[in-house]
């Protein structure tokens, strides 16, 4: 008989065809359509930076595995690719190149493989290259914005806080409708709300993504920017077009509000495993940003609130666990 | 009423259930084997004493293991025959258990009183049924193997209002328990009256799985003509429905009690006012009772891509399964064999195995590959399907960074090793492995304790 040369191992001994894979590649598929809206915007750069992050980070990743001995072809499992592509979205149209091929490196050789490699990074990776990439040469990446017109210009968040500051601003840019449709200045894959919205959605539909998680997020921070009270409102209500129910809006719109809780506080490793702590997480992302914009001194703050986030999620996790089966007591009724 | 009725629990998964290769097959009796390998270890307890040496000759149903306590089980001939040796032989778990190796004469004598028309045990008392029981060696056969007679021992303040007949069936590939619903519907269902009777349940239910429309159709016709009482109830298809815990919870509503400190002693249905029996086991019963026939045989499904002809056998327990194999002509391309379904069941390094009394398939798979897993990346999506709504993610780190401290505030001891964690896991993670092995390390760690403390 056959059954000479049994494989065994330990139940079970079947699995689904979810993989890491299959699940990373599927993030970069639905950042597409917002990737490819920026290209169409600001131009052929922003599809070099794009597609030269994804490489530097998959390039960078592929060496330290082979450094270490581990299977290098794990480089290609995706996520590379997504720290790549993320990091690129985050960074403005007109940054130097060595600003993004320095970030790529750092994103994955310190903050993913000093920390252990895949799963095992506290912080998202494409945002700490950021915030890294933002101490180092802040003004290309604070400054460097461009209209789709070409004409030099701010992010609507930067538009309101130059008008807090009293400097004349215009309007142009910043209807909700070009919001929405990203037809503003901003980051290479923040500005469209909508083809952002799309590729959460997708994910949101393959089970990728928990709805409470991006919804918690934006609802918090879009409703706390409505309701707090903050010294110069009006500079707000110019770019709202002081209209009242158009601040929410406009909140939720800008400043990568939608790429941060669609793509970045979704990101599974950093986040919480449970759909309790996933929750917290996504209020306490939008509590933070709604600070940071009405009173730091970052015009935007999706990026440092879900960094700090990121850092609570262990202990978020530890405290959200799911009730377990049979701590329910049971009445028993004898008859 | 005893509570609300979901159908359903909380988590799990949906494998595809593979059902069939093999539904189709009506049961056919497994060719008689010429020398049959009896383990005295086939039940969860102490494992029970020959009493039968070399060269004795035996009867079909004659006892040749003693059960040893309360919790075992007294194992019997199969066939009549000689002893050819009581010895250690390789066994389903891997460590070799003794075993008596019996030559079939091919007579098929029972032994005295046994076989005979079924009588009328309407009358007869709860204990002396659980005596019969007990007599027949009967233990769970939806491949837990628990001693039956001590489940329906429970004692008195804890009264059972529901028995449950599992007719789930929830591993794919497995359709034993279907078959043997479809085809004897009678046998389990007066097996099932018995039980009820033994226990003064109030309610008798019998939960199928949506995905067995002709065994619900045909359990419920046969109930109306024999058993007006009984309720055979659809259950939605999710792994593990069938097992006891979310059967329980689909059909009353009520949690078993999961395991608690400082004690973190099992908990059973019995807690919750409820049995819970396998379908083969009430058919079992049932000739034990009124038959005095003890569990001798048993169904066994052979299937899987691994095999031609897949199969629903009537077996004798100790049979070689190797002659099952044969049987369903496995293909040349197999590499895995496992005894059980394919979420919970043992794979096998050789064929060289007896049938016994938990199992309920014999799979054999093509193209298996040994895992290749990956870190944890986090996705939460084993917490999510656990059913014991614990944390796989969280116990099968600790359990690799060896922190046996934490494993227990963790809940390990809720794991029901159901395997849906590790079906879903992207990166393949060995979770139920690790939990298991944890649990090792952790039981260990409490001998210790416990006996440090009694110094
Ligand atoms: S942790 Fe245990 S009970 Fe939960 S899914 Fe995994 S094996 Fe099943
Ligand atoms: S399913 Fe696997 S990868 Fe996902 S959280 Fe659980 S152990 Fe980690």
């Amino acid at each position: 008989m056959a059954l000479d040369k049994l494989v065994v191992g330990h139940s079970p001994h079947i699995k689904s065809d979810e993989s890491i894979r299959r699940i990373m590649w599927t993030v970069v598929l639905a950042l597409t359509p917002a990737g490819v809206f920026g290209i169409i915007i600001f131009g052929w750069y922003a599809l070099v930076m794009m597609l030269g992050s994804m490489a530097v980070c998959i390039a960078t990743e592929w060496i330290i595995l082979k450094l270490t001995g581990r299977d290098a072809g794990q480089a290609f499992d995706g996520s590379a690719a997504i720290t790549g592509m993320l990091f690129a979205m985050v960074c403005g149209p007109l940054v130097h190149w060595y600003v993004w091929v320095v970030g790529s490196i750092v994103a994955i050789a310190v903050f993913k493989h000093a920390f252990g490699g895949l799963g095992c990074n506290i912080w998202n990776p494409a945002l700490m290259a950021r915030a890294f990439t933002l101490a180092a040469w802040g003004k290309d990446l604070t400054q460097g914005f461009v209209y789709p017109d070409g004409t030099a210009g701010a992010t609507p968040l930067g538009v309101v806080k130059l008008a807090k500051e009293g400097v004349p601003i215009d309007t142009e840019y910043l209807g909700l409708n070009e919001l929405f449709w990203g037809k503003t200045a901003g980051c290479i894959g923040e500005t469209s709300a909508a083809l952002l919205l799309l590729g959460g959605i997708f994910l949101i539909v393959l089970k990728y993504v928990d709805w409470r998680m991006p919804l918690s997020f934006i609802l918090t921070c879009v409703v706390l920017v409505w309701i707090l009270p903050y010294k110069n409102k009006a500079a707000q209500d110019i770019a709202s077009g002081w209209v009242w129910w158009k601040e929410p809006l406009f909140a939720a719109f800008s400043g990568g509000l939608f790429l941060g809780a669609f793509f970045m506080a979704t990101d599974m490793v950093t986040t919480p495993v449970t759909k309790t702590g996933q929750v917290i997480f996504g209020v306490g992302c939008g509590i933070l940003t709604a600070i940071i914009r009405l009173y730091g001194g970052y015009p935007e703050g999706v990026c440092y609130s879900i960094i700090i986030m990121n850092t609570a999620t262990p202990l978020i996790d530890r405290f959200t666990r799911p009730r377990k089966f049979g701590a329910k007591e049971y009445a028993r009724t004898t008859s | 009423m005893a509570g609300s009725m979901p159908c359903t629990f909380p988590g799990g998964v949906h494998p595809k259930d593979c059902k069939e290769f093999s539904r189709e097959f009506p049961i056919e009796v497994a060719p008689a084997p010429g020398k049959v390998r009896v383990p005295l270890a086939q039940h969860i307890g102490a494992p029970a004493k020959a009493v039968v040496a070399k060269k004795d000759e035996v009867k079909k149903g004659q006892v040749i293991g003693e059960p040893q306590g309360f919790v075992s089980a007294a194992i019997h001939s199969p066939v009549s025959g000689k002893v050819v040796e009581v010895k250690e032989h390789p066994h389903i778990f891997g460590r070799p258990t003794l075993c008596v190796v019996i030559e079939n004469d091919g007579n098929e004598e029972w032994a005295e009183g046994m076989g005979g028309d079924p009588e009328d045990v309407s009358a007869l008392e709860p204990k002396e049924i659980i005596d019969r029981v007990a007599a027949a060696g009967i233990v769970g056969m939806g491949g837990a193997t628990f001693p039956t007679h001590v489940k329906l021992s429970s004692p008195k303040e804890y009264p059972i209002e529901i028995a449950i007949i599992n007719g789930v069936e929830c591993e794919p590939f497995l359709t034993s328990d279907h078959r043997l619903m479809l085809e004897e519907p009678e046998r389990v269902l007066r097996g099932a009256e018995i039980l009820r009777r033994t226990v003064n349940a109030k309610r008798l239910v019998i939960g199928i799985e949506a995905n067995k429309p002709d065994a619900i159709g045909k359990m419920r016709d046969t109930a109306k003509e024999i058993l007006p009482d009984a309720e055979v109830v659809e259950l939605h298809v999710k792994y593990p429905q069938g097992a006891e815990k979310q059967l329980i919870y689909a059909l009353t509503g009520r949690e078993v009690p999961a395991p608690r400190a400082p004690k973190f002693g099992p908990y059973f249905p019995m807690h919750v006012g409820a049995l819970v029996q396998n379908v083969g086991t009430a058919a079992a019963v049932y000739d034990a009772v009124t038959r005095r026939i003890p569990l001798i045989e048993r169904i066994v499904t052979v299937t899987g891509t691994g095999v031609e002809s897949p199969k629903n056998f009537r077996a004798k327990i100790g049979t070689p399964i190797e002659a099952l194999l044969e049987a369903a002509k496995v293909r040349p391309e197999a590499n895995k064999l496992i005894l059980g379904g394919p979420m919970m069941g043992l794979a096998q390094g050789s064929p060289d195995i007896p049938v016994n009394k938990g199992m309920s398939g014999v799979l054999v798979l093509t193209g298996a590959r040994p895992d290749v897993s990956r870190a944890c990346i986090r996705c939460g999506k084993c917490v999510d399907v656990c059913s014991q709504a614990i944390m796989p993610q969280t116990l099968s780190i600790l359990a690799e960074a060896e922190r046996f401290d934490l494993v227990e505030g963790y809940d390990i001891d809720n794991c029901i090793l159901c395997g849906s964690c590790s079906y879903v896991c992207p990166s393949k993670r060995p979770i139920v492995h690790l939990i298991e092995w944890a649990r090792g390390a952790l039981g260990a760690i409490r001998r210790k304790k416990a006996e440090e403390q009694k110094v």
